[in-house]
């Protein structure tokens, strides 16, 4: 008897590749259980959507920070977007930086980019209002800190499993 | 009294007798026949209904008619009678009115029918016609004989009885003349029974007759009341109008008659509401919106609902009803019930009702699905165990099609219900009303003029006003809106997911346009019932998800193609797994992980490679439970046959390839169940697939093959080819089956009979049958076996040498 496949109908699960992050972050395994799966702003599974969206993956994907906390990007930035955030990662009180060379994280950086502008020009502007030189001078090291963030690093292999340049 | 009055007779004779000899000397003895002659109590002697003799004739003309032949003036005064003449006159007539009197109160018991009476007035009046006793002065004959009747009536219930039911009979049998006869009697009697009132009972019992034969079962008809009503005026009104008494043009009456007539036809209607609703809908349409105009009151709709639902348990809501058929009836009902009432008042009670009955019905929501989307028998059978009648639910789904009920018109969901139906009951003026702005203003506001309220005490409103089309009014059946939906997700999952290629048929992706209107509209209308709107949002958005995916694999699997290193084979689909209702991680569940083969699993793998590098970020995981493969087995001998299996059914007859060479392979369960690196217990479900689909068989080694071949090896076992050669490979696994199954049964009963045989003695094969069936337990299956296949299996213990059949055809166990 020959068997013929003439067609084969098959049917994946997608999931985002996100495990890896926090393990190597030096978290607990417990922690790896309990905080691995869910956006640590919007409490909702990575794999599903932020409040806000309807469509999971390519329409609510993550990002993941330099600390290796990953969020929906849109709760990260509207996070970001608030002055009480002072663009710190709202898990590890860090500042918040996309980390660099994932691919995942690549279509963001302009974006972030462009907050984290706004963001340290009205300190500065505040802080000249104020005439506080030590706060203008945080500032201006935030904003070289800040920069850094598009700092062409090349193409570096970051982590197994994710596509990196 | 009755010793008296002979006395009296007598005295009266006598004074006859004396005037009789005063006026005409020497005539006594034809006086005294003449008075035998008229006396109705000598039956013997009397006139008998015969002319009277010549010499009678005589003494009649002497003693009574004299007078009025000689002198009777045309004004009617008696002109020259003397004294004498008169007081005989007289006395003739005391002395008729008194033997009458005496023979009718002697009769009186005896008369009970109306003939009786008729006869008797006859007799009695026969004498007066040859006689003229009462020519003077008629009225005292009548005022007699109406007093005799009206005593007649008033005291002998019998005769009333009877007359009542004589009239009955006669109106009913349309014997209009000689009922007019009784109506005279009764009028001219002016005793207990008025003939007004007995003509107007009788009169309904004949417009209820008439009814019956004009309305029943006659449901196409669309001004029925009014057809019935003409054609029973024209053929009877003439003749109840001369009865009566009343002109044929009295409206009032006729209008009243117009009203039993409408009475009359709901009183049919709801007798056959079941017939009217669900046997002969649609074809009953007309007369259910002349039902609708007819009833008013909300006791009649009371008791349509009631006569329904009585009959919709009895013959609807019982288990040998199948869930189609059921659902059948519910549909037509509800559609009668909405034309019916337009409001959906009643139909909510109907609901209300049937609600606990179909939510019994495990497989209901499955079946309306299945019948909204039209599904063909196939996809049926892939997915529901139950038999299921086809072409019941072909005509099921039909209903749901009506376009007056669509469960697609949008106009409905969205819109009021009753505008809806309102238009469609003026179909024919629809058009003129939509161009005549004036007209639809018109109708407007003399809808609300003649707005009344609702009495308090009819029926409860319903809850809310849902039943805005027929799907509300189905989903409504259920414990939630939710469990529909989401009954109706599992179902778009299981589809998308067997799924071949990415497009859904018309059927679906209508239907899918159907739920997402009306989670919607569900949405937007409870903003109150947060949790229901949540789940119903979740369902929503699951949904879009779901299809969202498939068209976003139906573009990746194109790109996809165009990489020369895939297998264009391979039809991916990429979930999103947690609006699919699954697990992302199966690794160590036994009951869905197996090894596919090197070959599948590599060309999996590389997609899974591409699908990374195109979706950075992401990773794949194989659903090995899900998804089609579709395969072609050819056989050595040429046969080849399309199969549509799962993954593991696929790898698994994939082990049995026998490559280019086609050879034959054999594997043990054990082997199947190492290579695919599952349980030999899910080995053998798999194996048993394909043993089912006769591609497969196990051998007397207990090895799996195919069986191509098997024919051959068969023949040469048993050495008898004329046998085999018309056997196909099906009915020599049957066979084969069969005999297994006859030993297992055997083996299984034994005990059975050994037992009996050996506390009983021998015993016939009526009796092991008899007392088998009583004896056995329920799950061995006795109930299937007839009286031969006792014998059969008798006949092959006694081959075995464990019984033995004695002279009488008895059977005893041997030793």
């Amino acid at each position: 008897m020959k068997v013929t496949i003439k067609e084969v109908h098959s049917v994946f699960a997608w999931s985002w590749l996100i495990s890896n992050h926090a393990k190597e972050n030096g978290e607990s395994k417990n922690d790896v259980d309990d905080e691995e799966d869910v956006c640590g702003i919007c409490r909702a599974s990575f794999n599903a959507t932020c409040p806000g969206c309807t469509y999971p993956g390519d329409e609510c994907p993550l990002v993941v920070g330099d600390c290796n906390h990953s969020f929906h990007v849109h709760c990260i930035y509207r996070w970001l977007d608030t002055t009480s955030s002072k663009g710190l990662c709202p898990m590890c009180r860090q500042p918040f930086q996309l980390k660099r060379g994932l691919a995942i994280n690549d279509s963001h950086i302009k974006k972030f980019q462009d907050l984290h502008l706004r963001r340290t020009q009205g300190q500065a502007q505040e802080a000249l209002a104020e005439g506080d030189e030590e706060a203008l001078g945080r500032v201006a090291d935030q904003q070289s800190h800040g920069n850094g963030i598009i700092d062409e690093q090349g193409d570096v292999i970051m982590e197994q499993g994710l596509v990196v340049r | 009294m009755s010793q008296h009055y002979p006395e009296d007779l007598k005295l009266l004779v006598a004074d006859i007798c004396a005037i009789g000899s005063q006026l005409h000397p020497g005539t006594e003895d034809d006086l005294e026949s003449l008075l035998t002659w008229l006396n109705p109590n000598e039956t013997n002697s009397n006139h008998q209904l015969r002319p009277p003799a010549l010499r009678l004739k005589n003494t009649i003309k002497v003693f009574a008619n004299q007078p009025f032949n000689s002198s009777f003036s045309n004004d009617g005064n008696f002109e020259g009678i003397n004294g004498l003449e008169k007081e005989l006159l007289i006395l003739l007539r005391q002395y008729y009115i008194f033997q009458v009197r005496l023979n009718f109160f002697f009769r009186f018991d005896n008369i009970t029918t109306f003939k009786d009476i008729q006869r008797l007035e006859t007799y009695y009046e026969f004498p007066l016609k040859h006689v003229f006793l009462f020519q003077r002065n008629a009225e005292e004959w009548i005022v007699e004989r109406n007093d005799l009747r009206h005593y007649l009536l008033n005291k002998n219930n019998k005769f009333k009885v009877q007359l009542r039911q004589r009239l009955r009979t006669l109106i009913m049998d349309d014997d209009f003349d000689l009922a007019c006869d009784v109506i005279l009697f009764l009028n001219e009697a002016q005793g207990a029974l008025y003939s007004r009132d007995i003509l107007l009972d009788l009169m309904l019992i004949k417009i209820s007759h008439f009814c019956e034969k004009h309305m029943e079962n006659i449901y196409g008809h669309h001004f029925l009341v009014m057809e019935t009503f003409n054609s029973f005026i024209l053929k009877y009104w003439s003749y109840f109008a001369r009865l009566l008494g009343c002109p044929e043009d009295d409206h009032g009456l006729t209008t009243i008659i117009y009203n039993c007539f409408e009475k009359q036809f709901i009183k049919i209607r709801i007798k056959e509401v079941f017939d009217v609703f669900i046997n002969e809908y649609p074809e009953s349409k007309p007369t259910i919106l002349e039902m609708k105009k007819v009833l008013h009151h909300t006791d009649d709709f009371k008791q349509l609902v009631m006569q329904f639902l009585s009959a919709f348990e009895a013959k609807i809501l019982n288990p040998s009803v199948t869930t189609v058929d059921a659902l059948l009836a519910y549909v037509k009902s509800i559609k009668s019930f909405l034309l019916l009432d337009p409001t959906g008042k009643y139909l909510n009670s109907v609901v209300l009702f049937v609600k606990a009955y179909f939510q019994e019905r495990h497989e209901l929501v499955v079946i309306l699905l299945y019948a909204i989307l039209d599904l063909q028998s196939e996809e049926i059978f892939q997915h529901i165990n139950l038999p299921i009648d086809m072409k019941r639910l072909k005509i099921l789904a039909e209903e749901l099609r009506d376009p007056d009920f669509n469960i697609e018109s949008k106009h409905r969901a969205g819109g009021h219900f009753e505008k809806g139906t309102e238009s469609f009951f003026n179909e024919s003026s629809s058009g003129k009303a939509g161009s005549d702005t004036q007209l639809l203003y018109q109708g407007v506001l003399e809808k609300f003029l003649t707005w009344t309220p609702e009495p308090t005490d009819s029926i409860p409103r319903p809850f809310n006003q849902s039943h805005r089309n027929l799907l509300d009014v189905l989903t409504n059946m259920f414990e939630s809106k939710e469990f529909f939906v989401s009954e109706f997700l599992k179902l778009l999952r299981k589809k998308l997911l067997t799924l071949k290629y990415y497009k859904l048929n018309r059927n679906w992706s209508k239907c899918l346009k159907l739920m997402k209107e009306k989670l919607k509209n569900e949405g937007s209308r409870m903003p109150n019932h947060e949790s229901n709107a949540n789940e119903e949002s979740a369902n929503s958005n699951n949904m879009a998800v779901m299809l969202r995916d498939t068209k976003n694999s139906e573009d990746l699997c194109k790109r996809m193609h165009q990489i020369t290193d895939l297998d264009p084979r391979i039809f991916p689909k990429f979930i999103s797994f947690l609006y699919w209702d699954r697990k992302l991680d199966y690794k160590n569940d036994t009951t869905i992980d197996f090894k596919l083969t090197e070959v599948l699993s590599h060309e999996l793998e590389k997609y899974r490679n591409v699908y990374k590098e195109l979706q950075p970020g992401r990773t794949l995981q194989l659903c090995k439970d899900q998804g089609v493969v579709e395969l072609e087995l050819s056989t050595r001998d040429g046969y080849t046959q399309k199969y549509d299996v799962t993954l593991e059914q696929a790898t698994a007859i994939q082990l049995f390839d026998g490559g280019e060479s086609n050879e034959r392979i054999f594997l043990s369960l054990g082997e199947v169940s190492i290579q695919m690196e599952i349980g030999e217990e899910r080995a053998q479900r798999v194996l048993q697939f394909w043993i089912g689909k006769s591609v497969l068989y196990k051998n007397h080694q207990d090895l799996y093959g195919s069986c191509e071949g098997r024919e051959q090896e068969v023949r040469a076992q048993h050495q008898s080819p004329h046998k085999t050669s018309s056997y196909s490979q099906d009915s020599l696994l049957s066979h084969e089956q069969d005999e297994q199954d006859t030993k297992e049964f055997s083996n299984k009963i034994w005990p059975f009979i050994e037992g009996m045989l050996r506390n009983l003695g021998s015993l016939k094969v009526e009796k092991i049958h008899a007392l088998l069936k009583v004896t056995l337990p329920k799950d061995l299956g006795y109930d299937m076996i007839t009286h031969n296949d006792l014998e059969s299996y008798l006949s092959m213990f006694v081959d075995d040498e464990k019984l033995a059949v004695l002279s009488n055809k008895s059977y005893k166990l041997i030793n």
